[in-house]
């Protein structure tokens, strides 16, 4: 990579345009001299080529302490109004994938209201490159890595700083850790620590916690007052079952003490008092009957007598009257027989007939008139009308003796019916019973209802301690995902510790030989030193000399120390092995003659192909300028006009321009 | 009729009483038409007794005899007949006091006479045998 081109516009204390033109004139001449006083804007020149390259990431830290937006602002020089910003340009030829290239990098920057407008414009070959524009910050690393860039750009503080160990350990570190990519490393270490640290605080969260242990403790509240429940319905339970028993007692007692007589005993009273009425009604009706015919029936054969007898005497009162008659008349029939010619035989036989008749008819007539009635007809009439009665009368008493059974039998029962005021201590008895047993199924009613209610809400609770859980165990799991990022994280921290130990170990024995070269190169004292070491750990440079004995650096005089600083640099610089342009900056800070001598002739004419050195006229004086004149490709002077308060460019030397 | 007015002795009229609540009959001349059948049913002859008639009961004998008055008469004189008694007026209404009067012995004695039906089963048996 060579610089080719600087132009700065209104940059720091350059007034207008100034353009310098860096390309070494030869590869005998790789060495650019700028020369300008205190104040001249030295430093500014390196500022310019770092803010180019890297912009807001230039590592220029000094004289930042705002931010870039103020940086920039106080870069626009004095005078110009910032609305017209300013503007740095830097050309340089690259070579990519075998070719050369030129890049052209423009940077303006001007006041838009409170804050600043930054233009970008990278131009590859002429042209502009949009992506390339874009993608600048990234794109610049392939060319000139940051982490290096310390190595290649750099002025005497830092020479001075390196003289210190202590400081000289950190360059070094991170001068190896960007030169072997280390850096990368590191920046994925302090990812995965970001990322850990993000993880680690992915726990379970407490409320979640909190809530879970608030449901189960809902849930089993509820468990248990659902048990509680439980025992009290089978309390209430086994009340039923006590007071069923109880009612079966008090009925079965009720019912030994003939308490289901009792209810029917209206009904008997009723059945027995029909029955007496219908008794009575059948008594009255034998009554009637006993006023009537019946006492007549006790006689009736001797009224069966006396009709005959009646009819006997009927028949002499007939008979009495008829002899007379008869006797008369058989005189007069037996008379004109005999007139006649009638045999005499048969009329001496019916005289005797008739008289044999008269003389039994005499006999009936000679009946006693026992009865007073001449007429047997009312006997006989009674005596038909008498079975009739009979027959109507044992119907009767038949009735009225089955009416006498069912009614005795009628009256057993009702007198086997319990009296109602003796039983009404048993009835009370048996109706508490009930009352009590129906109080007990309400309360079972009632207890089974809660038992349920409190079934149902327990089963919600446990539904929601179930989905609690389901939550806390995915929060687990987000947890130990987190967790195991951590645990990975922290593995790849180890390994990549320990590829970066290997990887440094690896590439220190080489670098240590580049910085003992370089050393032995600078050092007047050649045999001084014979070993430089670099601790992999603590990167602490160690000096061994030939018979292997250690030098500490603070035996090293103050020049010797920056005489390695610089030893350091170039053999840093010489390991990152990339053709890197040199830009030095007040080069020979506190060197003595001798050391500048060596910087002089051995190190900045061999640096690097292409070497910018920003020095005063102290620095580099006449005589030192006569000395590295060969090696001289170009040449400035910064000239600071206090009239104008800017610094302008110009071609040669200091005492070039006045020859 | 041979007999206007029939009166009863005191103790007669207190034996009717006790058979009036017996059998529940409230007039006198039925359980007097009892008294004189169960008499008559009896074979042995009344044994002839002095009667005082001294009670209060007295009734004449359309009220005794009922509808069959002709034939409760001629019952009695049949029965004197088979006695062997006269049959003039008056040793027909002493033989029917007699008659009357040791019915009602009877029907107060007769252990089976409690109730009307006791005394109906009178007739009943009476009629059987």
């Amino acid at each position: 990579m060579i610089l080719d081109e600087l132009t700065l516009r209104n940059f720091g204390t350059f007034a207008g345009k100034q353009t310098l033109n860096l390309t070494p004139a030869s590869a005998k001449k790789p060495v650019i001299v700028i020369g300008g006083l205190n104040g001249a804007g030295k430093t500014t020149i390196l500022e310019a080529i770092l803010l180019a390259l890297y912009g807001s990431l230039a590592p220029v830290s000094g004289r930042r302490s705002g931010s870039y937006d103020n940086y920039l602002r106080a870069l626009i020089h004095h005078g110009v109004p910032h609305a017209e910003g300013a503007g740095v340009e830097l050309a340089f030829t690259a070579y990519q994938q075998g070719s050369a290239r030129e890049y052209r990098i423009r940077r303006s920057w001007m006041a838009s209201g409170a804050s600043m407008r930054e233009i970008l414009d990278v131009l590859v070959d002429g042209r502009h490159d949009a992506a390339l524009t874009t993608t600048w910050s990234e794109h610049v690393e392939t060319f000139l890595p940051r982490g290096i860039a310390g190595l290649f750009f750099f002025d005497g503080e830092q020479i001075e700083a390196l003289a210190d160990l202590e400081r000289s350990r950190q360059v070094v570190h991170t001068a190896l850790d960007a030169l072997l990519g280390l850096d990368l490393v590191q920046r994925l270490t302090t990812d995965l620590a970001v990322l850990r640290r993000r993880h680690r605080s992915q726990q379970v969260p407490d409320e979640l916690r909190h809530e879970l242990e608030e449901k189960q403790r809902v849930a089993t509240a509820l468990r248990q007052s659902e048990e509680s429940a439980f025992a009290a319905l089978a309390a209430k339970r086994l009340d039923i079952e006590r007071a069923e028993k109880r009612l079966f007692e008090a009925t079965e007692a009720y019912r030994s003490a003939g308490g289901d007589l009792l209810q029917k005993r209206d009904g008997a009273e009723a059945s027995v008092k029909a029955l007496r009425n219908e008794l009575d009604r059948l008594e009255e009706e034998l009554r009637d009957e006993a006023g009537d015919l019946a006492p007549l029936l006790q006689v009736s054969s001797q009224l069966a007598a006396l009709a005959d007898q009646a009819r006997r005497e009927a028949a002499a009162a007939r008979n009495r009257v008829a002899i007379d008659v008869m006797s008369e008349r058989d005189d007069t029939i037996l008379a004109k027989l005999r007139e006649g010619k009638t045999r005499a035989a048969l009329i001496a036989s019916l005289e005797s007939f008739l008289l044999e008749d008269r003389q039994v008819r005499q006999q009936s007539a000679d009946e006693v008139a026992i009865t007073g009635v001449g007429d047997a007809a009312p006997f006989e009439a009674l005596t038909t009308a008498l079975p009739t009665v009979e027959r109507r009368l044992r119907a009767l008493v038949l009735r009225r003796d089955a009416l006498r059974i069912e009614l005795d039998q009628a009256d057993r029962l009702l007198v086997a019916m319990p009296d109602p005021e003796r039983l009404a201590p048993l009835v009370k008895q048996r109706d508490e019973a009930s009352d009590d047993l129906i109080r007990a199924q309400a309360a079972v009613a009632h207890a089974d209802e809660l038992h349920a209610s409190i079934r149902n809400e327990r089963g919600r609770a446990d539904a929601a301690h179930d989905s609690a859980l389901n939550k806390a165990a995915h929060a687990n799991l987000e947890a130990d995902d987190g967790r195991r990022i951590v645990d990975h994280a922290d593995r790849v921290r180890e390994t990549l510790e320990k590829l970066r130990t290997a990887a440094t170990r690896r590439h220190l024995t080489r670098i240590s030989e580049l910085i003992l070269e370089a050393l032995k190169r600078l050092m007047r004292k050649d045999a001084l030193i014979s070993a430089v070491s670099i601790d992999p750990e603590t990167y602490s440079v160690e000096l061994a000399r030939p018979d292997g004995s250690q030098i500490h650096a603070e035996q090293l005089s103050a020049g010797e120390r920056q005489l390695l600083a610089v030893a350091l640099l170039w053999g840093l610089a010489r390991a990152a092995g990339q053709p890197l342009p040199v830009v030095v900056d007040t080069p020979l800070g506190r060197l003595d003659r001798t050391h500048r001598e060596h910087l002089l002739s051995r190190y900045f004419p061999h640096a690097s192909h292409q070497v910018l050195l920003l020095s005063t006229d102290t620095e580099i004086d006449a005589e030192s300028y006569k000395q590295l004149h060969p090696h001289i490709g170009r040449s400035y002077r910064l000239v600071f006009d206090s009239s104008t308060n800017g610094t302008t460019v110009v071609p040669g030397y200091f005492w070039e321009g006045d020859n | 009729m041979p007999l206007e007015h029939i009166r009863l002795t005191q103790s007669a009229r207190d034996q009717l009483i006790t058979l009036k609540r017996r059998t529940g009959i409230a007039h006198w001349n039925v359980l007097c038409r009892w008294a004189l059948c169960r008499s008559l049913v009896e074979p042995a002859k009344p044994p002839t007794v002095k009667l005082v008639l001294d009670s209060n009961v007295e009734m004449t004998w359309r009220v005794f005899a009922g509808n069959h008055g002709d034939e409760l008469w001629a019952l009695l004189r049949y029965r004197c007949h088979a006695d062997g008694l006269e049959l003039d007026e008056e040793t027909l209404a002493q033989q029917f006091r007699l008659h009357l009067h040791r019915g009602v012995g009877y029907l107060v004695g007769d252990p089976r006479v409690t109730d009307i039906v006791g005394l109906t089963r009178l007739a009943l048996d009476e009629s059987v045998a």
